[in-house]
């Protein structure tokens, strides 16, 4: 037999492999999850391997329990049989599939249908009789055995294919399509199937449509009457508000910087992107800290006037304020690649045909950016809809749906069918605009880089419009400029408003540390969620990265059936909001197959596969800069498409890898929508522990932390910016020779 | 030099009824056959979208095949791996990798084709001096002029001594003057290492200048096969009459056809010329433009006509006549003396330089 196997392994060392990890995975590893945690070892001096709870398959299948699990054995017979057939046979390639499939497909039925109270679903139990036995989440043994399964099956896909079917590929493929299927779209399914169950746990189509059509959220009240509006009409008014104001900050920004000749332009580039490194309520503070009922101004101008300061801010008006702030820099950044792709030539053809410089703008720039505008307002629109730091803290009376679905879930209601109905609406608000952003828009843009270099330059700005636009957006930055200096400045002030000497108590109440006779004590109240922030964004950050870059590289150099299936399903979750991502996950995760709630885990996969999307088009940026020739060079010179892809094409995308990866570490550092239903009192976050301090009115603490947050993720940019800004620069010398090279075709 | 590949390495090319499609129902390459001997250069020659490329690129295993069989020596690779084939590819671009410099660029391949690792600088130094480069081998390739670059290249895919060496349009990215000494360095590594090569070039002089045998190819199928001799003075058909080197193509009638003479009538003057493989009736009558000469007006054996454009391009005369059979293109050695537009002319049409072609 042994013998068998290794004149085998030379013949196919990835089915080789993956039999391994699967006999490996079902005889030597605890079937289940461990209830101490994930990294927990205790299990192995704690009856291993006979106890049920720590038992691999094959004890607990030898030991007669769980025995709906036997079919699981089936894959590797069916692996087992290939070996002995010859290769790029059909045969071969069948055996594979079926036995990896059938080993997917049953682990996921049996997952899904029995669960820690026996059966989950009511017509089983009929159909076989209630289950005395109950099953747990999965754990290292079921998840290896699931892997195995899965690379057995692409293996047999990538035989059928002949000579295109590359097994590293179609593996990465089946592995990417197989995440994102189990941490974007089942959660979501979840979310869906939970808004049709009634409280006895049968389908209803009326409750649901009870649930959907009620007036708390469609009421049209404020229009018709001196009523309330409706949570969903509520939120739709704020985000087109929003969107609308970033669209135009953003393109002011734009022009600013690229269209006229102020001397200091460069450094509105620099103020712009400060918001994205704040975690967003922070500017709902500020707002609070100016314009609050004892903000500075509120106070300044009740002074001056003698008039009572009132809560104007809260609700809309402090909403919209502070989203604007938070979200200009999206649009700036958006519209500034827009702006800077029109091509000279086409207004010099203006100017040349008689037009002046404002007829030109009119008829030939703006046109041509009216696709990006549109770009930038969806965007504006989706961010603002998902937004949920800033609603909360500011919101007042002002209902929207983010806050709504957390207070349905969080709240004393606790209806979790509530929440599910107004999450689907938020997401198909959300998907639609995502829709229209890629589907409609995707087809109209006009400003495409052709890579034949235009010489010229962009035209100014008519003199009128530029000093606009420098008078709007010097204010916008001044603006910009106070809200921080506000942030800063109140995390030094005892108690704002009643009494405003300075002090350093928030900082040492939220990190001291003490030495004392047994090493250093973190003593400060903010390192537990500190600390776990930084760990759990420092784990996530290479896995975004890693999961967004082969992605993308699957997408740029490799075609595919449903590849286009394959490219929205992992840009999806972009449109998903934070707060429809929190309640989905919860619903999710919280009972087996995988039983993850509570966990450092549900956090990391939350962010991975909330900044996943972003992962995806730096990734997809930077390889469409990179000439396949080199891959195929390298394939011809005999190296496989694995080492094609550690060697060749990693190497060449590091700017890249860095900039995914500082992303997702800062998204990780700032987000709460989702994070706020997925911490727990073992894994609190930093913003969630943030919100905390605001709902306790202790503002100080709150900003004294937040203060912390901005100066380290400013570090990091910064740090960042040096190592990129390096690479950059060799590359350039290293390449523009080959540039030429490289890309005359 | 121990790097001079057996000549037993280079091995032969088969394709057996190759179909290549894009997408349902785009035919890139149709149901073509051909062989190309072991040690021999071979040009796949055409113009832009007639298939070459893609099948060069099947040979590497850079493109699927959807009908047929490749064969190299007697081993079907249709459906192996590019990264498995013992075939290696110059490519138009280069593609350098720019992380890595020279000497790392040309040892690449030699990591993966299980040479045990103490061999693979010795060799990758050797494939380097064979294209004389020794002294560059700490550079990045964007430290190399051109020419350089293109070198490595071919360094890099020398050194794996492959059974079959692949260039896709090498030469495209040099200058004029570089191209002819470029050309005929790849043409003595060659023939000095007898190697197979496989060329695709849309250039017909470069063809003519480096081959052994040439494909033409056109629209996706196989025009014609044969010597760069063969090609440019018995085309089969019109098409690679009129790519390779330049004719005139006239409407003709054959009148009479027998065993060793074919009456031809054009632009009412009648021919005979040797015979040829040719039906009666309507037909094409190619010439190229130096087998045109110009008589003297009072002889009276050829076309009259009268010049409507001279152009001076050095060496040569290039005129435009216009004839009662159509536009002549006619090229004169500029030793003769030039003439002027609208001179009256007689033009001399040497009857075993006309080919004909039906319709």
């Amino acid at each position: 037999m042994i013998s068998a196997l290794t004149g085998h392994y030379h013949r196919n060392p990835t089915v080789m492999l993956w039999l391994m990890v699967g006999l490996f995975s079902s005889i030597l590893l605890p079937w289940y999850g461990i209830e101490d945690g994930f990294f927990d070892l205790e299990w192995i001096i704690d009856g291993y391997p006979l106890d049920s709870d720590f038992a691999p398959l094959f004890f607990l299948l030898g030991q007669g329990e769980k025995l709906w699990l036997t079919p699981l054995i089936m894959p590797f017979f069916f692996a087992f049989f290939a070996l002995t057939l010859p290769q790029r046979s059909s045969a071969f390639s069948w055996a594979l599939i079926i036995g990896g499939g059938l080993g997917l497909i049953w682990m996921c039925g049996q997952g899904l249908s029995i669960g820690i109270r026996g059966w989950q679903i009511a017509s089983l139990q009929e159909l076989f009789g209630p289950l005395d036995e109950r099953q747990f989440g999965m754990g290292y043994g079921a998840i290896l055995y699931f892997a195995s399964c899965l690379f057995l099956f692409s293996t047999g896909l990538a035989e059928q294919r002949g000579t295109m079917g590359d097994k590293f590929i179609i593996g990465m493929i089946c592995f990417v399509v197989m995440l994102v299927g189990i941490f974007v779209f089942y959660p979501i399914i979840k979310l869906i199937i939970l808004a049709f169950i009634d409280e006895q746990n049968a389908y209803s189509l009326s409750l649901f449509w009870e649930k959907i059509s009620d007036s708390r959220i469609w009421s049209l009240g404020c229009v018709f009457a001196e009523r309330r509006c409706g949570v969903a009409w509520n939120t739709v008014f704020m985000a087109t508000i929003v969107g609308f104001l970033t669209t135009t900050l953003g393109l002011v920004f734009a022009l600013l910087v690229t269209r006229t000749n102020l001397r200091y332009r460069r450094i509105f580039r620099a103020i712009s992107i400060i918001p994205l490194i704040t975690p967003p309520f922070v500017i709902g503070l500020a707002i609070i800290l100016l314009f609050g009922l004892s903000g500075v101004v509120s106070t300044t101008i009740s002074d001056i006037f003698g008039l009572t300061p009132t809560r104007w801010v809260y609700g809309l008006p402090g909403i919209v304020i502070a989203q604007t702030l938070a979200y200009t820099p999206i649009a700036f950044l958006v519209l500034i690649g827009v702006v800077e792709s029109v091509s000279p030539s086409l207004e010099e053809a203006g100017l040349t045909l008689r037009a002046n410089p404002s007829q030109v703008f009119q008829t030939v720039s703006l046109p041509l950016i009216r696709p990006g505008l549109a770009n930038a307002f969806l965007l504006g629109f989706i961010e603002s809809m998902a937004d949920f730091g800033n609603p909360l803290v500011l919101g007042g009376n002002y209902d929207v749906l983010s806050t709504e679905i957390f207070f349905a879930i969080v709240g004393a209601q606790y209806d979790q069918g509530r929440a599910a109905v107004l999450a689907l609406v938020l997401l198909s608000f959300t998907l639609a605009a995502f829709y229209i952003q890629r589907f409609w828009l995707g087809r109209k843009s006009y400003t495409t880089i052709t890579g034949k270099g235009d010489s010229g330059y962009n035209m100014k700005l008519p003199p009128l419009l530029s000093r606009t636009v420098i008078f709007v957006g010097s204010s916008w930055a001044f603006f910009t400029i106070v809200i921080y200096s506000i942030i800063v400045y109140g995390s030094f002030v005892e108690m704002w408003g009643l009494d405003n000497s300075l002090t350093f108590k928030h900082y040492i109440t939220a990190f001291s540390v003490s030495i004392e006779e047994n090493g250093i004590q973190w003593t400060g109240s903010a390192w537990n969620s500190f600390s776990t922030t930084f760990m759990i964004a420092a784990i996530a950050a290479p896995l975004t990265a890693a999961i967004g870059l082969v992605t993308a590289y699957l997408l740029t150099r490799h075609n595919f059936r449903g590849k286009n299936a394959f490219e929205f399903g992992t840009m999806l979750s972009f449109a998903i909001p934070g707060t429809v991502i929190g309640v989905s996950y919860i619903l999710a995760f919280n009972v087996p197959p995988i039983e993850i709630t509570g966990t450092g885990i549900i956090l990391i996969v939350s962010f991975v596969f909330r900044n996943m999307p972003v992962g995806v088009r730096s990734g997809v940026a930077a390889m469409s800069q990179i000439d396949k020739s080199l891959d195929e060079s390298s394939l011809t010179l005999g190296a496989g498409s694995f080492h094609t892809f550690t060697k060749i094409v990693l190497p060449l995308l590091r700017p890249a890898i860095l900039a995914a990866l500082v992303f997702s570490f800062v998204r990780s550092m700032t987000a709460i929508s989702a994070v706020i239903f997925l911490v727990s009192a073992e894994y609190d976050m930093a913003t969630s522990y943030i919100i905390g301090r605001v709902e306790n009115n202790d503002y100080g603490l709150a900003i004294a932390y937040s203060t912390t947050l901005i100066f380290l993720m400013l570090l990091v940019i910064i740090l960042l910016q040096i190592m990129v800004g390096k690479t950059v620069t060799n590359r350039r010398q290293a390449g523009t020779e080959t540039q030429g090279g490289l890309n005359v075709t | 030099m121990s790097l001079r590949p057996k000549k037993s390495a280079a091995a032969t090319v088969t394709f057996r009824d190759v179909t290549k499609l894009y997408g349902k129902d785009t035919v890139a390459v149709d149901n073509i056959s051909l062989t190309v001997e072991a040690g021999t250069l071979v040009t796949l020659l055409g113009p832009s979208g007639c298939g070459k490329t893609t099948t060069l690129r099947m040979i590497a295993g850079l493109e699927g095949v959807n009908k047929g069989n490749i064969f190299i020596d007697d081993e079907d690779i249709t459906n192996m791996p590019a990264s498995e084939r013992d075939v290696s590819m110059v490519f138009q671009s280069y593609a350098l990798f720019p992380h890595k410099t020279v000497i790392e660029n040309v040892a690449y391949g030699l990591h993966y084709s299980g040479l045990i690792k103490s061999a693979i600088p010795v060799k990758a130094k050797e494939g380097l001096s064979l294209v004389g480069l020794e002294h560059l081998a700490e550079r990045y390739p964007s430290e190399l002029s051109g020419g350089q670059q293109q070198r490595v290249a071919v360094a890099r895919a020398l050194v794996l001594e492959p059974q079959v060496l692949l260039f896709d349009e090498p030469l495209s990215n040099l200058d004029a003057k570089l191209r002819r000494s470029v050309r005929e360095e790849i043409r003595e590594l060659q023939q000095k290492l007898g190697l197979t090569v496989v060329y695709v070039t849309h250039d017909q002089e470069e063809a003519l200048a480096v081959s052994d045998k040439i494909i033409v190819m056109n629209k996706g199928k196989i025009a014609q096969i044969g010597s760069p001799h063969e090609l440019y003075e018995k085309p089969t058909d019109l098409f690679v009459a009129n790519f390779i080197g330049e004719s005139n193509i006239l409407d003709c009638m054959i009148t009479s056809v027998t065993d060793k003479t074919v009456e031809v009538s054009v632009g009412g003057k009648i021919f005979n010329i040797p015979a040829q493989h040719i039906k009666k009736g309507p037909a094409k009558l190619a010439i190229r433009p130096e087998h045109i000469s110009f008589h003297n007006a009072q002889k009276k054996d050829g076309f009259s006509g009268s010049i409507l454009s001279a152009t001076y391009v050095g060496a040569k005369t290039e005129y435009q006549v216009e004839t009662k059979a159509g536009k002549l293109f006619v090229m004169v050695a500029s030793t003769e003396r030039l003439r002027d537009v609208n001179t009256k002319i007689n033009l001399g049409l040497s009857p075993d330089k006309m080919l004909l072609f039906n319709d």
